[in-house]
């Protein structure tokens, strides 16, 4: 199923290996270099830069190459339908295709842009053809189709992004049918997404480290990531309160609908958070804990959209000395580690520091505070992105 | 760490039986690491703190309580620096580390403080009258010096953003504060100028070898903001023959910033060099191609496209290959 070569992937995890040991040094440098020989990578997968750029390029390339086959049958009525964009998405995966096969690409940047850009294409294809097919708009199948087409990308080219995509079109086709099927539908709904999602957590949770994922180790994470906060979000009290049918056609705020078991959602809104927290931290398991540290704040964001204790700013000053007095105090008690846990940064060169990617935040979000000038030129991120196309 | 995958390596000679005792030795749990997380959540602290306090000034305005979140506001940023200033480390040329990130949120919370204490003397009681050169110099030079002396990246980036404000109100004070629409031309020059500065600022900063450290921040500000004015520029000229002239600034400077990029091997600027060249080479082949005023010249710009891009990415791949052999 997967398209690259096995012995290769392999590989790669052996010298992710190598080079763990190697910084907690009980190898030494010749030994890793040793290993890296004896386990050939013959990717092309370039640093970061050079990946944006090719995606850039790439998407540079096929957009002009659509174009000119637009130019060449613009006399004919074709373009509009969705056997145009059903050929065009399967020429852009068939390049696709021989890109990974032929040039070995493995995440560069040509091989996202071509898998994004074939994927958007085959989907449109469906969605015309449906569209053709039926008045009304059919979500359950459109969302079952893009679920299957991304789990496909997902499987055959190890992607965690066409992962999470593929689980949240899964979660919706759940939604649509199980809406459409029973006319109590929507006032199960809740618990139905939370048995859904607590299954797939503890299922991607279990396999983790199994031969069979071995490959898929980094999709699988994102697959706990999205699980565990549609759960929280399942029973969130704002979020059920949206969808219940007792709110149907009441777009009024002031006068928000009672939803059933208004104690259970409140609970659950505020303590789940939390619970996600201490199991993180009892586990050390970082997905869960950083996925609670999340929910905390839309946790909050929910209370507030209900009870009004005090004006914004004050509710921003105050949480902003919690947090401050927070990481004061846990910087102090893990002076020393404690239980496992430290305040050392482990990695010492990751890829945020290299673009020093903090300081250009901080400048970013901060530069603001004085009224005056004009400062949208200074936009950090400006990669020129599509540049190109914008000059005629 | 992996038994069974370090024995069969092992077993294949990659690794010695010394280390290979050592890693079956080594220690079953590692030490897990709440650096990010703590960095977020002080990073959201000084941002939610810093705001609430700027909407709390502003909706406070001519009201009597307003001097008192004045001196509040006052307080924390003393209070701030006064920590900073005890907890800090002597001063050097070289790259100091911070005692720890709570001290770089801290001594930002202070900055920010600073900043809206200075901006709301100026705005309730005018302190530097109708002087804005003045009210925007005055935090620049205390934000250039903070990052200097603490030797914090991020307050440097502050400082430059400062900077271009001083240099855009002292070139054209009334035009920019009152009406929002400013002379393109002047703008222009000045933030050529100010890229120009910054790209020397940059490479000053190697050649006296003092905190060279800031070399990336300032080289980032300078290629964006020389690039895009360069370009402004040729567009600004469109027209006329002076606009040729920008695109030969453009590809000197171009020049200049790939040897650099090869000097430092830094791939992000080598790529953004690559990128803002070939938007300038662009457009110069698509005004070119439209200039024959053919029916055909769609068709050819849509092929140069695809054909140039092609070209690109080989560059790139190329020019990543020779970057690492440096």
């Amino acid at each position: 199923m997967i398209i690259y070569n096995n012995i290769w992937l392999a590989n790669l995890l052996i010298r992710e290996e190598a080079q763990k040991a190697r910084k907690a040094e009980t190898i030494s440098i010749e030994e890793q270099k040793k290993i890296e020989e004896k386990h050939p990578v013959g990717f092309y997968s370039p640093n970061i830069f050079i990946r944006i750029g090719l995606f850039i390029l790439t998407c540079i390339i096929v957009s002009f190459s659509i174009g000119l086959l637009i130019l060449m049958v613009s006399n004919t009525n074709i373009i509009d339908k969705w056997g145009f964009s059903f050929f065009v998405g399967i020429l852009t995966y068939i390049a696709l295709e021989i890109m990974v096969r032929k040039s070995n690409h493995f995440k560069s940047g040509v091989d996202d842009a071509l898998m994004w850009i074939s994927g958007g294409l085959l989907l449109t294809a469906f969605i015309i053809l449906q569209a053709d097919l039926s008045s009304n708009f059919p979500y359950s199948r459109i969302s079952f189709f893009l679920c299957l087409l991304a789990l496909y990308y997902a499987l055959r080219f190890i992607d965690m992004l066409m992962t999470a995509i593929s689980l949240f079109a899964l979660i919706a086709t759940i939604f649509f049918v199980w809406k459409d099927l029973f006319s109590w539908g929507m006032s199960t709904m809740p618990f139905l997404m939370m048995i859904a999602c607590s299954g797939i957590y503890f299922l991607s949770k279990r396999s983790v480290g199994k031969k069979a994922t071995l490959f898929y180790t980094n999709c699988l994470y994102v697959v706990q990531i999205v699980s565990l906060l549609v759960l929280y979000l399942a029973g969130n009290y704002y979020v059920v309160q949206s969808l219940s049918p007792a709110s149907e056609g009441i777009y009024d705020s002031a006068e928000p609908a009672t939803v059933p078991f208004g104690f259970f959602f409140w609970a659950w809104t505020i303590l789940i958070p939390f619970i996600y927290l201490g199991l993180g931290i009892k586990n050390k398991d970082v997905i869960i804990l950083r996925t609670g540290l999340i929910l905390i704040a839309a946790a909050a964001f929910t209370f507030r959209n209900y009870y009004h204790l005090m004006p914004i700013e004050g509710v921003l000053s105050i949480v902003g000395i919690i947090l401050l007095g927070i990481c004061y105090m846990v910087m102090k008690y893990l002076k020393t580690p404690k239980h496992g846990f430290t305040y050392e940064d482990l990695e010492d060169d990751n890829f945020m520091d290299k673009l020093k990617v903090e300081s250009l935040i901080v400048s970013e979000t901060f530069s603001g505070t004085q009224p005056q000038g004009d400062n949208t030129r200074f936009g950090g991120g400006d990669f020129g992105g599509g540049g190109a196309s914008g000059n005629f | 760490m992996n038994i069974e995958l370090f024995k069969k390596l092992f077993e294949e000679d990659c690794i010695s039986e010394d280390s290979f005792e050592r890693i079956k030795n080594a220690p079953r749990t590692t030490l897990f690491s709440l650096h990010w997380e703590v960095k977020t959540l002080l990073y959201l602290g000084v941002m939610l703190l810093s705001s609430g306090l700027g909407i709390l000034i502003y909706k406070n305005i001519d009201t009597i309580g307003h001097q008192v979140i004045l001196l509040i506001i006052a307080a924390i940023s003393a209070g701030c620096f006064f920590y900073c200033f005890k907890h800090k480390k002597p001063f050097s040329k070289e790259l100091i580390k911070s005692p720890n990130s709570f001290f770089d949120y801290i001594l930002l919370l202070g900055c920010l403080s600073f900043l809206s204490f200075v901006g709301y003397l100026q705005f309730q009681y005018t302190v530097f009258g109708t002087n804005y050169g003045m009210a925007t110099f005055i935090p620049m030079v205390a934000l250039f010096y903070i990052a200097y002396e603490f030797d914090h990246l991020g307050i440097l980036a502050m400082g430059i953003t400062n900077l271009a404000i001083w240099m855009g109100v002292s070139v054209t004070p009334k035009q920019l504060l009152l009406n929002a629409d400013f002379n393109s031309q002047t703008v222009i020059f000045t933030y050529l100028l100010l890229g120009l500065l910054l790209l020397l600022a940059a490479y000053l900063t190697v050649y006296f070898n003092f905190k060279k450290h800031f070399r990336f921040t300032y080289q980032h500000f300078g290629v964006h903001l020389s690039f895009i004015s360069l370009l402004a520029g040729y567009f600004f000229y469109y027209d006329s023959g002076f606009a040729f002239l920008f695109m030969a600034a453009l590809f000197a400077l171009a020049f200049y910033i790939y040897k650099d990029a090869m000097k430092h091997q830094s791939f992000y600027f080598l790529l953004l060099d690559v990128i803002y060249t070939y938007i300038a080479i662009s457009t110069l082949v698509v005004r070119g191609l439209f200039a024959m005023k053919d029916d055909a010249s769609i068709t050819l710009s849509f092929m140069y496209f695809i054909a140039s891009a092609i070209g690109i990415i080989f560059l790139l791949i190329n020019l990543n290959k020779k970057i690492k052999a440096v």
